[in-house]
């Protein structure tokens, strides 16, 4: 009876389009343990991170933004700071006003990260697709969205490094939160610049190191694009000598 | 517009929401001060005023120049015209009652509790 065709289990249908697209949750590492090394660690798992891929062009990153956790938690305290009433009053002075404004900020931040974010790059239209809970926010050339890496000095004159990815009305999705090593910064930020088609710029305004893959429409003619000079250029050490 | 898109703003990335919530700010605290100075030059009565809260009215205070602050950097940034001028105020007023308030703070620093 069992062998007959009418008794088979369904078989699993993989619609294009709703695939593996991941939980949500992989840009939420803390400081101390974003660093290149995770990076490079889940760069093996998952080649187009922190994209999946889709189609063959279509790049896909669903995310919840790290102010949830951050919101969360915020509120939570200030609740149960207002509730047990341990910081309400402090030498004549009225200070429940503090666990007020937290219990706001906390809420506030919770909710309008709630929504789920998505990303889409779709290399095929030549166009990215940013949504927020299904609602369009903006959609545009996919020059106006590029891998930066940006450059942070403490008091110290220390620098540190981020990966940052980022575009024309995106939220800036931070890769790798704090490194000393440029080299190695430099390296994964082109490499998944390259694994996604997408403009990588490094961390000076003018520099040789951009990678530029898309260009705006009609830029050949445009007048803010200045020939490259090729006379004014000397290098340091021939100056000093 | 559906009464559910306009909630949608909420949920959406800070922009004209901060400059609002400063606005909401900025009116609580004009009408504190504004009761503070009836108690001081009017009735007199110097138990009414919030001596007791001026750690956090200065604390609120700040939080809506903040505020004020990076709702006009937003309205910058989309360079809607209108919305910058609205922030802009927004953001003035926040200063001005901020100068106010430090400056009422000061004047009335004998009839506090805690004068030393």
């Amino acid at each position: 009876m069992n062998s007959s065709p009418f008794f088979q289990p369904p078989k699993i249908i993989s619609i294009p389009g709703t695939g593996n697209v991941g939980h949500g949750f992989e840009l939420w590492d803390i400081g101390y343990f974003s660093t290149e090394r995770h990076l490079a660690k889940k760069l093996k798992k998952n080649p187009f991170y922190p994209f999946f891929r889709q189609q063959a062009n279509v790049y896909v990153l669903e995310y919840y933004q790290d102010t949830l956790w951050k919101g969360l938690l915020l509120f939570l305290i200030c609740i149960v700071l207002m509730s047990l009433g341990i910081f309400r009053k402090l030498q004549n002075q009225e200070t429940w006003g503090f666990p007020a404004y937290g219990v706001g900020i906390g809420l506030w931040l919770t909710i309008s990260s709630l929504p789920k974010r998505r990303l889409v790059l779709n290399h095929s239209r030549g166009m990215y697709h940013f949504s927020i809970h299904g609602r369009t926010v903006c959609q545009g050339p996919l020059h106006r969205i590029y891998i930066r890496l940006a450059l942070r000095s403490d008091a110290y004159g220390r620098c540190f490094f981020q990966l940052v990815l980022c575009g024309h009305k995106l939220e800036p999705l931070v890769l790798v939160k704090l490194s000393e090593r440029y080299e190695q910064l430099e390296f994964l930020g082109r490499h998944i610049a390259r694994k996604l088609n997408i403009n990588y710029f490094d961390c000076i305004a003018v520099s040789y190191r951009h990678v530029v893959r898309h260009w705006p429409l009609g830029s050949g003619y445009s007048p803010g694009i200045v020939p490259r000079r090729r006379s004014t250029y000397t290098p340091h050490n021939y100056q000093e000598v | 517009m559906r009464w559910r898109d306009r909630i949608s703003v909420l949920f959406f990335p800070p922009g004209v929401v901060l400059t609002l919530a400063a606005l909401l700010l900025l009116i609580l605290h004009v009408s504190i001060f504004a009761n503070d100075v009836h108690h001081f030059c009017i009735t007199r009565n110097f138990n009414y005023m919030s001596f007791r809260s001026t750690i956090i009215l200065l604390f609120s205070q700040v939080m809506s120049i903040w505020w004020a602050s990076l709702g006009s950097l937003f309205a910058e940034l989309i360079k809607d015209r209108i919305l910058k001028c609205f922030a802009l105020t927004v953001l003035m007023l926040n200063t001005a009652m901020f100068i106010n308030r430090l400056t009422l703070e000061f004047l009335t620093i004998n009839y506090r509790e805690e004068k030393h």
